[in-house]
């Protein structure tokens, strides 16, 4: 798999999370964020149970472990997503989750021992102005205990980002999707059934739920995690941590695009939106050029003007 | 890495699982009631014919049918079914017209054949089912042939690709359907040409689909009799 087809992966899994709002809003009000997080990540081992059950046969205890430790970083980002949302203001927890950013390289230094390229420090650059410039926050807007819970929510989504990257390169990705799924599942279903040991029973399970149960658990579980496993397995850190910087971008565009009737909101695109969005763009496009073949390109072009001259 | 192969039977069975599946499940998005919804089950043919060709194809139109009998089936779903054929069976046929190996998109130049051929297909699938409805059945539905285009355009680009990214990538290497020559015995150059012809002529049947004027059925009718002799050109 080459950088841009990597690239066009991780981009896929980043529009399913994006979009995933569309579909939740399809969910009865009763739900809470543990049975949520329960149901869809069940019916997703599910499908997958099913659809890889020959494969399964493979599972060892290496990739089991592997599988879980995803699973676990990935509960501790929802959990303290969870936690945080609702202490902070949305721009804040914004710009908190998006620290991201500047924590992946960090650990890409601790773990592979190499710097960020000037491009991918340029592009940082550029993404962190671009959410400052569309959040525009104060410090009034950071009490402790919710910008703790943001940070280890950063701080959880960059170390996975970085460790589902080792992991996926010598292991089966169908196989870490999956026990990261189970492992996921398992959790939500211990805090879900602590929280209201009824579960189940309360919900009514209408047309609208289901096909937005199983669209979630299609598309922002099944299919996200597979193609996220190997996406990692050929992206680099920092370029899958670029392209997640852009769901902010798709939410607001979604938000605009799509009919209210659909779970669109109707958003009015601001002015400071809009630039803070370009400069995430321009971000993004940065990191992904291919300065070395640019250069070589415009270097052969020039020699060709001087031969022919 | 060896390669994955798959037999023609357990093709179709895939294809035709996952389409009925997923066509079944976004049926409550509807976007023109009893014609059509959001659809990301349209992210299949495309790959289901790159990858699999004939038994791909049959699979989406049959899978197509059986998802309309969950409370959408009447006489139109026979332009959905061939509609869903042509979406799967052109690209197919149109990706051996510019390169002689398996399908891939390793290279940008094959990434944007992809694109073309998605393009291409969205808009011949656009053609069949609202032209259709227009044309044969007498109504026109407004909207119609914009969100089956972009149905069958968005949908392969954002899913549709990097599934195929990842299966035809080293970790999967899937075994795809070969070749069929064709029975048409017209050069792949002109092919190409009449390829582009093909387009052209797709997209002027669009635009007067979604002007949706009673005087441009005549025009419509008119221009769909060489669109349907490219189709089959394309396809034999």
């Amino acid at each position: 798999m080459r950088n841009f087809e990597s690239s066009i992966v991780i981009f896929s899994v980043m529009l399913c999370w994006a979009s995933a709002y569309v579909f939740i809003k399809g969910l009865p009000a009763e739900l809470s964020s543990f049975g949520y997080l329960a149901l869809m990540n069940g019916l997703a081992s599910l499908i997958m149970v099913l659809c890889f059950f020959p494969r399964l046969k493979k599972l060892n205890r290496y990739n089991a472990i592997r599988g879980s430790v995803l699973g676990l970083l990935m509960m501790l980002v929802l959990l303290f997503e969870k936690e945080g949302i609702e202490r902070l203001t949305p721009a804040a927890a914004s710009v908190l989750a998006s620290l991201g950013i500047v924590v992946v390289p960090f650990f890409v230094l601790v773990f592979y021992r190499r710097f960020p390229s000037q491009q991918q420090v340029a592009a940082i650059l550029l993404i962190l102005a671009g959410i400052l410039v569309t959040n525009g926050v104060s410090s009034d807007d950071f009490p402790l205990a919710g910008t703790l819970f943001m940070l280890g929510d950063c701080i959880s989504m960059s170390l996975y980002t970085v460790v589902a990257n080792k992991f996926c390169r010598n292991s089966d990705p169908v196989l870490l999707a999956v026990t990261q799924l189970l492992f996921m599942a398992a959790v939500a279903f211990a805090f879900w059934f602590a929280e209201n040991p009824r579960m189940f029973l309360d919900l009514e399970f209408t047309r609208s739920f289901l096909s937005s149960l199983f669209m979630l658990a299609i598309f922002s579980k099944a299919f996200a995690y597979i193609m996220l496993m190997y996406g990692q397995r050929y992206a680099d850190p920092i370029n899958v941590v670029v392209i997640f910087a852009l769901e902010p971008v798709i939410t607001l565009l979604m938000s605009v695009c799509i009919p209210k009737a659909m779970g669109g909101v109707e958003e009015s695109f601001t002015l400071q939106a809009f630039l803070g969005a370009v400069l995430v763009v321009l971000g993004a496009i940065v990191s992904g050029l291919d300065i070395g073949a640019i250069r070589r390109r415009l270097h052969g072009i020039g020699r060709l003007r001087d031969e022919t001259t | 890495m060896k390669q994955l192969e798959i037999g023609t039977g357990k093709q179709f069975a895939l294809v035709f699982l996952a389409f009925v599946f997923l066509g079944i499940c976004f049926k409550v998005m509807v976007l023109v009631e009893g014609f059509t919804e959001i659809r990301p089950v349209n992210a299949i043919p495309v790959l289901a014919g790159l990858l699999f060709g004939p038994a791909g194809a049959w699979a989406c139109a049959f899978g197509n049918l059986a998802a309309d009998c969950f409370g959408t089936l009447q006489p139109t779903s026979s332009l959905g079914f061939l509609g869903n054929f042509v979406g799967a069976y052109l690209p197919y046929r149109m990706w051996y017209l510019y390169r002689q190996e398996a399908p891939h998109v390793h290279t940008a130049a094959n990434l944007l054949i992809y694109v073309w051929i998605t393009f291409v297909a969205a808009l011949a699938a656009a053609w069949l089912i609202a032209g259709g409805i227009w044309y044969l059945f007498g109504f026109h539905v407004e909207n119609l042939a914009l969100y089956i285009f972009l149905n069958d355009l968005v949908f392969p680009l954002i899913f549709g690709l990097p599934v195929f990214i990842v299966l035809t990538s080293d970790s999967i290497r899937i075994a795809c359907s070969g070749e069929r020559r064709s029975l048409i015995p017209i050069s792949r150059q002109w092919k190409r040409r009449l390829c582009c012809v093909y387009a052209l002529l797709l997209a002027l049947i669009f635009a007067l689909l979604l002007a949706g004027e009673p005087e441009y059925v005549l025009p419509g009718k008119v221009l769909s009799v060489p669109v349907l002799l490219l189709t089959l050109i394309l396809l034999l």
